[in-house]
């Protein structure tokens, strides 16, 4: 009975105690009301070298009225401040804000291409340290300035931020862009030997529509903290399918091949994916074997698929075809940008260990001289609901 | 009441005359004589007329003893053999048993010349008929409950278990109310130690009157201060009929359809009887549902108001905008949003308890509509808050034992202060203290969490899973 009674006491001042709470409640420095604060969604950075500032654009996403309307739209704010490091000019914006800012719901971070240019290890520093960001925000480099991409007006009406969550989903519809996520950019930053590539985002005016849009394509090369130079649409490709399984696991993309006279179109998807680093007399080697799987989409002129040969004659010729895009871009990546932007370095180190100890000191200059071997194999899988429609 | 353990007298008039200064001013007693020939005494019959059956008395036990004395003569031995061929018949020596047994519906004999008297049992008041409980609703099983009459609910338990192992106890508990109270009990299956106790423990009680089973319950508990039920109560004689076969004890008290079940374990009272009489996988989803409902009605409005006054970040960003235009322009913050809510909630319910049924339909859509849609309407609380409430509320009513079910829509308030000043944070914290607190709690002898008390997880949900009939132990 005695332990039965303390323990009751126990529970008599903790109610006590819950009770007196009641007064207490919002005393707490921690408490932020929902409607006291406003989500930034997007962040723009830019690099102003006359004046050696940064200028932090943020695109802030606010309650349009009160809640008794039906409908409860969210509008957006966009505001620039300029400052002489990045956290100076966010916090410079609180001068403009009328709500808190909470940073924790940022997904993009859109870096302007002086930024990447001047002074990328900031931007990743910052990115890095500071808490609030997610680590799993992705960066893009825009082609001018962030700060004018985050006004452009959404083009069906949404939220600037969601359409740009959109575009990054359709990564692996259409292949030829790329989004990088922090924490990949912050690894990779500090890595000697290897460079990386991020999201790249422009304005451009589609014929029809009156005002200009925001596209995603491409990517922007890094390496060593710098930014080197923009890639294209296929490089990007190209990019995504000799990149880690998560890159290209769901990519669906297409290619138009030259077959007989007659354009073929093609769907692949990528079923198997081996790069094996090898080394022969000290020298490194890479090979690569890429199997695809194909579906036809169209042609251009009636194609006899019904007999067998020429399925496998279209299969070489999309095998060619594909070989010959990633040698061209492996081309350019070893010998224009001599970038290592696939990681290469990686299957080296670690599959070869000892010899990379003696490779790493002279890596960048061994690096445009790799023979890379590159066998593709394609299987047409299907073909599509008809054999041929009439006529040519 | 003094009770005279005075012996009675061979002569019938002192008797009558001290038994009926017991009941003075009581207009109830009556006195049936009858006389010899010459108008000397023979025997009396004394009874309250309101508790007998006044109408077996007269047709059958007044008549049948007239008609006996007229043929064999007026000597005592025929009134007494008359008299015990008519019932189950008791002699009573002192005054006592005399009042007492006729405060518990029964009559008594005087005998002329004789220093005992005979008393019989003749109840004739009237009690429910036996229909359905209220409260425990079941699809399919048994629609007995049990009534205010002792006899009746004994004889619904006795007729179910047909068995000489079922024992029983009985005990008078209250001064004044002098109430009957049984524990039942299956001898092969019950703990005797558990037994002992809970009898010491009822001899101990110290009470006047005796109106339900919970005045009882507050004596035989482990721990009054408590706000968690540790005696299960129930209305089915189905229940108790498999608690007893569990190796529980139960008590029936006179007066009241509520039986006690002793010991019990906190998610026995999760547990309604349904779940046995249902598919093995609808009682298990059901009861998964009931674990889930358990913590919503408990920390429903505290974790929404933690997450949105102190873990923005937590809440997935499309509901945080949705969160965001559903507030804007709320004058209070989150907690008075929930404080007030709840608290409408909570005066809701209270009338609604107690309302006529001609008025109850027309409040609750009043009711409603205010808290619902005028509320939002005028921008007083958010969507949200309502919903969260009203989820709150449902799902405290899913839990079968409403003592539980209100233990815990108390202990939903301290919660919501905690969380509202120290945020999650706080909301464990008031979530340890109350596992401590269940923790430390006995039922009469059992760890108030039974299931839990095994450390492997696996041994846990055995326990708390419903196997088929045929793979349960017999005593779950």
């Amino acid at each position: 009975m005695e332990v039965n009674q303390r323990r009751m006491k126990n529970v008599k001042w903790f109610l006590i105690v819950c009770m007196l709470a009641s007064l207490i409640t919002g005393c707490s420095p921690d408490v932020t009301e929902i409607s006291d604060i406003t989500l930034v969604m997007a962040v723009g950075i830019d690099y102003d070298e006359e004046k050696n500032k940064y200028v932090l654009t943020s695109y802030c996403v606010l309650p349009l009225s009160s809640s008794t309307e039906k409908s409860g739209k969210l509008s957006a704010w966009v505001a620039s401040a300029t400052g002489t490091s990045i956290y100076d000019a966010a916090k410079n914006l609180r001068n403009q804000a009328s709500k808190k800012m909470i940073w924790q719901h940022n997904k993009f971070i859109i870096v302007g291409e002086s930024a990447a240019r001047h002074s990328f290890y900031d931007i990743v520093d910052f990115l890095a340290r500071n808490r609030q960001l997610r680590i799993t925000s992705n960066l893009m480099v825009s082609d001018g300035k962030a700060a004018d991409k985050l006004r452009v007006k959404s083009e069906t009406g949404d939220l600037l931020s969601n359409e740009l969550l959109g575009k990054t989903r359709n990564d692996m519809d259409w292949g030829k862009s790329i989004n990088q996520t922090v924490k990949n950019i912050a690894n990779w930053n500090s890595n000697p030997y290897r460079g990386f590539v991020a999201g790249r985002l422009r304005k451009s005016k589609q014929s029809n529509n009156s005002h200009e849009v925001l596209v995603s394509g491409g990517g922007s090369v890094f390496n060593k903290g710098r930014f080197i130079d923009w890639l294209e649409g296929e490089e990007v490709l190209v990019v995504h399918l000799l990149s880690q399984k998560r890159q290209w696991k769901d990519l669906e993309f297409i290619e138009t091949v030259d077959f007989k006279s007659s354009k073929v179109t093609l769907l692949f998807q990528v079923s198997k994916q081996v790069i094996s680093s090898s080394l022969s007399d000290g020298s490194p080697k890479l090979d690569i074997y890429l199997n695809f799987k194909a579906n036809l989409s169209e042609t251009n002129h009636r194609l006899t698929i019904s007999r067998q040969d020429t399925l496998v004659e279209l299969e070489q010729t999309a095998s060619t075809y594909m070989e010959n895009i990633i040698r061209d871009s492996l081309n350019r990546f070893q010998k224009d940008l001599k970038v290592d932007l696939i990681g290469f370095s990686d299957y080296f180190i670690q599959f070869h260990p000892i010899e990379w100890r003696k490779l790493k000191n002279e890596w960048m200059d061994i690096y445009p001289t790799i023979p890379i071997n590159v066998h593709v194999d394609v299987k047409i899988d299907t073909l599509g609901m008809i054999q041929s429609i009439g006529g040519e | 009441m003094e009770l005279k353990s005075e012996h009675i007298n061979t002569s019938i008039a002192p008797n009558l005359e001290k038994l009926l200064q017991q009941f003075a001013d009581n207009d109830f007693v009556i006195v049936r004589n009858f006389s010899k020939a010459d108008d000397s005494p023979l025997a009396s019959i004394v009874y309250l007329n309101i508790l007998v059956d006044e109408k077996t008395l007269n047709q059958q036990i007044i008549r049948k003893m007239t008609e006996d004395i007229f043929e064999q003569g007026q000597a005592d031995e025929v009134i007494i053999e008359s008299f015990h061929s008519l019932g189950e018949v008791r002699s009573i020596q002192e005054l006592d048993g005399i009042v007492s047994l006729i405060a518990n519906a029964g009559i008594v004999i005087f005998v002329e010349g004789r220093s005992e008297a005979y008393g019989m049992m003749l109840p004739g008041y009237n009690t429910r008929q036996i229909d359905e409980p209220k409260i425990e609703i079941n699809v399919r099983g048994p629609r007995e409950g049990f009534t205010e009459d002792l006899q009746t609910n004994l004889g619904m338990v006795y007729r179910r278990l047909k068995t000489p192992e079922l024992k029983s106890k009985s005990y008078t508990i209250g001064r004044q109310s002098q109430t009957k109270a049984i524990i039942l009990y299956l001898e092969n299956q019950v703990d005797p130690e558990v037994l002992k106790e809970f009898q010491r423990r009822i001899e101990s009680i110290d009470l006047n009157v005796v109106v339900d089973s919970a005045q009882i319950e507050e004596w035989v508990q482990d721990s009054t201060f408590s706000p968690f039920p540790q005696i299960l109560y129930t209305e089915r004689p189905d229940r108790i009929v498999s608690a007893l076969n569990r190796g529980k004890i139960a008590m029936i008290i006179d007066g009241t359809p509520n039986v006690l079940i002793a010991p019990t374990s906190f998610f026995e009272m999760l547990h309604p009887s349904e779940d046995l009489y249902e598919r093995f996988y609808f009682a298990n989803f059901l009861r998964f549902i009931r674990l889930i409902t358990l913590f919503i009605s408990l920390f429903g409005p505290s974790l929404y108001i933690a997450l949105t006054t102190f873990h923005q970040e937590m809440i997935p960003t499309p509901l945080m905008m949705a969160f965001l235009s559903a507030k804007a322009g709320i004058p209070f913050p989150t907690f008075l949003e929930a404080f007030i809510m709840e608290v409408a909630f909570e005066i809701l319910r209270e009338a609604s308890l107690r309302l006529p049924r001609a008025v109850g339909q027309s409040v609750s859509i009043v009711g409603a509509l205010i808290i619902g849609e005028a509320a939002v309407q005028s921008g007083i609380v958010s969507r949200p808050m309502v919903i969260v409430v009203a989820m709150t509320g449902i799902a405290s009513f899913t839990i079968p034992s409403f003592s539980t079910a209100i233990a815990l829509r108390l202990l939903r308030f301290p919660i919501i202060f905690l969380a509202a000043f120290a945020g999650v944070f706080g909301l464990s914290i008031g979530f340890f203290v109350i596992i401590l607190h269940l923790c430390s709690l006995q039922s009469n002898g059992a760890l108030f969490l039974e299931p839990v008390e095994s450390g492997r997880l696996i041994q846990t949900l055995k326990k708390y899973v419903l196997f088929p009939v045929r793979y349960r132990n017999n005593s779950k």
